[in-house]
């Protein structure tokens, strides 16, 4: 008798490891999917490749100037699931992302899925970047390709149980990764549509801006609404990421034209200047066209007001 | 008797100069901050003002905000910022973003002051000759602020 229930926990457990193990495979496109004959446009990878703020991540710690465009990573990024370590994203085939094509691309910005067929974690904003079209994103590989090349090889993150197993990742990304991809058609309609596509595509604003659940979720209904700095300084206090939707706790009281210069000089409506890690982002924000500019500010003004959480 | 306990007391305090440092002891210093970092934004809007409204520049009112700012960079703000004023102190957490960082490197918090210096020095030659000189120089100047912002401040709560 013993026996037999011992077999039918073993078959359960054997059951529920393969049921776990399909259910969280990671999903690729596949080579037919991306458009074979399409001629990268490098000024608008080079225009996504700010609008996206690689280099904040990816660039040397504290790199300035031309600097920020060797991606040899190895930033620590120290939050409350472990310290993950940028990877090295110049064109070295070795170590970067040189030996890559386009499908291998735009796997890992859509799917969040290695060439070698892993989860990479959302440390890593592919939430937002699926939005982004293939064309685009073949655009932006053929950027990163002519940058300058790096051989650093970073350490690997540092996780604690259970978000060290990668295998696990695909249960998240059930939740989190719809895999709606736009159309180009649906990045350039009108000024709203490219400020909706820079803001929740490559320029990935939520990612920081909105408030996250404990398995690293973020809360659907508070979008933007502000948060909880995410990495955090050992023996610092942890920071807060300001609300940005048209809130009176947030930036209600800016018009469009307050959050486009802001944007474009570091500036905000009462003249203090940004600080913190929105400096970086704002300096690769001034890098785009004053149109781009002005059609985030449109989108952000158009959300939802949402009042900050306490 | 009374001498020997005062100097015994004197000498333990000496040894945890950081655990008698509270909010009290750096009001003063950090009001000081506070008000010194209004004038320059006060200052700032109302270059800025006109940069967002090219309309509404007027050359006087352009040149003397830019050398009001030149004079208030130009201050020695050392004894504003005191060892130990910083919000990592007990204490001090809500009542300063400066971070401890400050004091790691203090040569480089100063550099960066002159950095700002020599920004404005070429500044005040621009803002009050036309609009888009101003427009040209406010982009100098933020950069400095924000310069020194990324490191040294930490986000407002």
């Amino acid at each position: 008798m013993r026996t037999k229930i011992w077999r039918v926990l073993f078959l359960l457990l054997a059951i529920g490891l393969v049921f776990f193990y399909w259910l969280t495979l990671p999903q690729k496109i596949s080579a037919e999917d991306v458009p074979a004959d399409y001629q990268a446009d490098l000024k608008n990878g080079e225009r996504l490749f700010w609008a996206g703020g690689c280099a904040s991540c990816h660039a040397v710690p504290g790199a300035k100037g031309d600097a920020k465009l060797i991606l040899a990573g190895g930033a620590p990024l120290i939050t409350p699931f472990g310290t993950f370590v940028v990877p090295n994203i110049s064109p070295d085939t070795e170590v970067g992302i040189g030996g890559w094509s386009n499908v291998d691309f735009i796997n890992a910005m859509v799917r969040g899925v290695s060439p070698k067929g892993e989860h990479y974690y959302p440390a890593f904003p592919y939430t937002n970047y699926q939005r982004m079209p293939y064309e685009d994103l073949i655009d932006l590989k053929a950027y990163l390709d002519s940058l300058p090349k790096s051989s650093h090889q970073p350490v690997g993150h540092k996780l604690g149980f259970p978000f060290n197993i990668r295998q696990g990742l695909g249960l998240w990304k059930k939740l989190y990764l719809d895999g709606k991809t736009l159309s180009r058609a649906e990045t350039r309609a009108d000024k709203l549509s490219v400020g909706r596509y820079l803001v929740e595509g490559p320029g990935h604003c939520a990612a920081c801006h909105s408030p996250r659940n404990l398995i690293g979720g973020e809360i659907a209904d508070a979008r933007y609404s502000g948060a909880t700095e995410l990495e955090q300084q050992p023996g610092k206090k942890t920071g807060k990421v300001p609300n940005i939707t048209p809130h009176a706790d947030g930036i209600g009281s800016w018009s469009e034209k307050d959050i486009a210069y802001a944007l474009e000089t570091g500036l905000d409506p009462d003249f203090d200047s940004f600080g913190g890690s929105m400096v970086s982002v704002q300096e690769n924000m001034a890098k785009l066209t004053a149109a781009d500019r002005e059609a985030i500010a449109a989108y952000l003004k158009s959300l939802p007001a949402v009042p900050s959480s306490k | 008797m009374k001498h020997f306990i005062a100097a015994v007391l004197v000498g333990l305090f000496s040894l945890f100069p950081f655990n008698t440092a509270n909010a009290e002891d750096f009001k003063k210093q950090i009001e000081a901050r506070d008000a010194y970092m209004s004038m320059l934004s006060f200052n700032l809007g109302l270059l800025g003002g006109m940069a967002k409204n090219p309309d509404s520049y007027d050359a006087d009112v352009a040149g003397k905000a830019a050398a009001n700012l030149q004079a208030l960079a130009n201050m020695n703000i050392d004894a504003m910022y005191p060892k130990g004023s910083d919000n990592g102190q007990a204490g001090l957490a809500d009542k300063t973003r400066a971070k401890p960082d400050i004091w790691a490197d203090f040569a480089d918090f100063k550099k960066k002051q002159e950095n700002l210096q020599t920004a404005l020095a070429e500044f005040v030659k621009i803002a009050g000759t036309d609009v888009d000189g101003l427009r040209k120089g406010m982009g100098m100047v933020g950069k400095n602020c924000k310069g020194c912002h990324e490191t040294y401040r930490a986000p407002k709560d």
